[in-house]
């Protein structure tokens, strides 16, 4: 494992909305070291997200709340002036997002896009056209000369998502912020994407904070895993110690919820309900209103925080976990 | 793009034919007959059926279409009933003093609007834009004419900076492109702010942001950029529209333009420059849709591909 590269400790982004504030993200703590890959996993609207966009102060609206610590290279990513997060988006951190459909500019031909990135170190537009041909190279696109003359309508979904993988691996950032880069693309073309981002890691020592509701993605990329719910950190470990020893009710519930092609189990298990609206004075467990082992402790305190060894925790009143 | 531009221009021409026709029927369905006018109430009926026929108003409507179509294509739009004068001659010394009215109400108002409606869009609900688009709110509301008497009486009758009526120096044309500009100003504002707004929403934006240029390149490069393809072809849209949209305002400034003529031939008969003019307003209405299909598939390669099936 190499050094630390991002520590964040006690991140929490409330909302103002109406009635007070929206507790989107409470208490967050996770650290992604040089070369990693860590997967933040959780349902929709459990603030995964909202955590990767907290970190590159890219939430929208200005109606957010953030507070705690992410530590970048002894710099604090949450409190740095625009010009100075300017220079570490794209540069030290590079984001894809969950949709390549609408996360390209219509009007300008994709190999632009990611020319206009690289010219930010003052590179000469010729040679920035190069490199551009190259990065198409690297992330696998057919045709890379002449696709980087084409207009994103002109491309398929996973070619847009290889145009937004190279335009974020340009500059060669540290760390690569993938939020759900799969979702919206099918399940060949998915694999073609993980294969892309693995090498990415396996050449240049990329760290990569995947964001996924995919426990089968995780699986097949990830060396750490945070499991999220309604901004809560119910569980970290490494991959096999998810997978082998799932300890949160929650988590064990999700990997329940994967469909099997192999054994036949009958109906696909669901979690029922959907993650509570959490606002201000919430108590208790967040998990509690659709967990099968909740007790009235559950409803009125904070479970605690149990580490079962040094990778791995969660956070439960249950004694030895889903077991 | 050459095949799309063809098609376009080729459109427009089918859209001219259509439209002169219902201009020039319409003149003919309306009460009223320009012969009478001219020969007065006084003349005989059998009198009146000697000029209907000099003038070839017995003709069926079709005959008398093609000759007045073929006409206009050798530049001749008819005498005028009224003064029995080409109309041409009427109407040409009027076209320039209209265009450049509105061609510089139309550059200051996007100069002042766009990057107001930008700015509004981008500090939304922060003091810049609630003045501005409060304020412009209340200049819509005020009717043209009405804030055209009040800059007459403030500013020319007053302080006596700047002439009551005439069209000779420029100091003529501050007054009436004021209020042309103050009338057309907030629909503009409000235009770009919504469609900046928008764009600023798009899931594109964030990617730029994410790519780490400076926030004044993603305002240019990106919003500004994107919000343009609507801002443009509004404001070709607009050009015809405010060359009637001045008619009020010339008249209450005295400027001999196209407006100020069509009124008083409106309420002359004179059909001929009533026709004359509705078309020239057309023609522009139609060369300006051209134009703008033709900035639009320039601006937005969607467009282009959409309508030529992949042709660039």
């Amino acid at each position: 494992m190499g050094d630390r590269l991002l520590k964040v400790e006690n991140l929490c982004i409330d909302y103002k909305v109406k009635d007070g504030y929206l507790s989107a993200v409470n208490n967050v703590n996770f650290e992604i070291r040089k070369g990693e890959i860590l997967a933040i996993v959780g349902e929709s609207g459990c603030g995964k997200s909202t955590v990767a966009h907290s970190l590159l102060q890219l939430l929208a609206g200005g109606n957010a709340k953030v507070t705690g610590k992410a530590m970048f290279n002894d710099q604090n990513l949450l409190e740095l002036k625009r010009q100075d997060i300017e220079k570490i988006r794209g540069h030290e951190i590079g984001m894809i997002f969950q949709n390549p459909l609408d996360s390209l500019n219509p009007v300008y031909t994709t190999g632009w896009q990611v020319a206009e990135g690289i010219q930010l170190d003052n590179v000469p537009k010729e040679e920035a056209w190069n490199r551009v041909v190259q990065l198409y190279k690297d992330v696998k696109m057919p045709d890379s000369e002449s696709r980087a003359k084409s207009f994103p309508h002109e491309l398929s979904g996973g070619m847009r998502q290889r145009v937004m993988i190279a335009m974020m691996l340009a500059r060669r950032p540290e760390l690569l912020i993938a939020d759900e880069p799969t979702t919206a693309l099918d399940v060949t073309i998915e694999a073609q994407i993980l294969r892309i981002i693995k090498a990415l890691r396996d050449d240049f020592d990329t760290a990569v904070m995947m964001i996924t509701h995919n426990f089968g993605l995780v699986a097949e990329v990830a060396d750490f895993v945070v499991v999220m719910y309604a901004g809560h950190v119910v569980e970290t470990g490494t991959v096999f110690d998810i997978f082998d020893e799932p300890m949160h009710p929650y988590t064990s519930l999700l990997m329940k919820a994967l469909p099997r092609i192999k054994k036949s189990e009958g109906r696909l298990q669901t979690i029922d309900g959907s993650v509570p609206r959490i606002t201000g004075d919430f108590v208790g467990c967040r998990f509690a209103n659709r967990c099968p082992y909740a007790t009235e402790q559950c409803r009125t305190q904070e479970p605690p925080l149990v580490q079962v060894s040094d990778t791995h925790s969660y956070s439960c009143f249950r004694e030895g976990g889903d077991k | 793009m050459r095949n799309y531009v063809l098609k376009k221009i080729g459109l427009g021409i089918v859209l001219l034919i259509c439209v002169s026709f219902f201009v020039f029927s319409m003149i003919y369905m309306m009460p009223g007959d320009p012969v009478t006018i001219m020969a007065g109430q006084l003349a005989k009926p059998e009198n009146l059926e000697g000029l209907r026929h000099e003038y070839g108003l017995d003709r069926p409507l079709l005959v008398q279409y093609m000759d007045w179509v073929t006409g206009i294509l050798q530049g001749d739009f008819g005498i005028s009933y009224k003064y029995r004068i080409p109309v041409w001659d009427m109407v040409s010394t009027r076209i320039p003093i209209s265009l450049k009215l509105t061609i510089i109400t139309m550059i200051i108002q996007y100069a002042i609007a766009v990057p107001a409606g930008l700015y509004c869009a981008f500090k939304k609900d922060k003091v810049f834009d609630r003045i501005t688009v409060n304020t412009s709110l209340v200049l819509t509301a005020l009717p043209s004419f009405w804030l055209s008497v009040i800059l007459i009486l403030v500013f020319a009758v007053g302080l006596g900076l700047f002439p009551v009526s005439g069209f000779e120096t420029w100091k003529h044309y501050v007054l009436p492109i004021t209020a042309g500009v103050l009338s057309g100003l907030a629909s503009t504002i409000r235009l770009t702010k919504s469609e900046a707004i928008d764009v600023l929403n798009e899931k594109y934006i964030t990617t730029a942001y994410a790519k780490g240029l400076p926030e004044r390149r993603v305002l240019t490069k990106h919003v500004l950029r994107n919000s343009l393809i609507v801002i443009t072809v509004n404001l070709f849209m607009s050009l015809p529209w405010l060359i009637s949209g001045y008619m009020i305002i010339e008249k209450i400034f005295g400027i001999p333009g196209m407006g100020n003529l069509m009124l008083s031939s409106i309420i002359q008969q004179d059909f001929n420059v009533v026709q004359a003019i509705i078309l020239i307003i057309t023609v522009l209405t139609v060369i300006c849709n051209i134009l703008s299909d033709i900035v639009l598939g320039i601006l937005d390669p969607r467009i282009r591909i959409s309508v030529t099936g992949g042709d660039k």
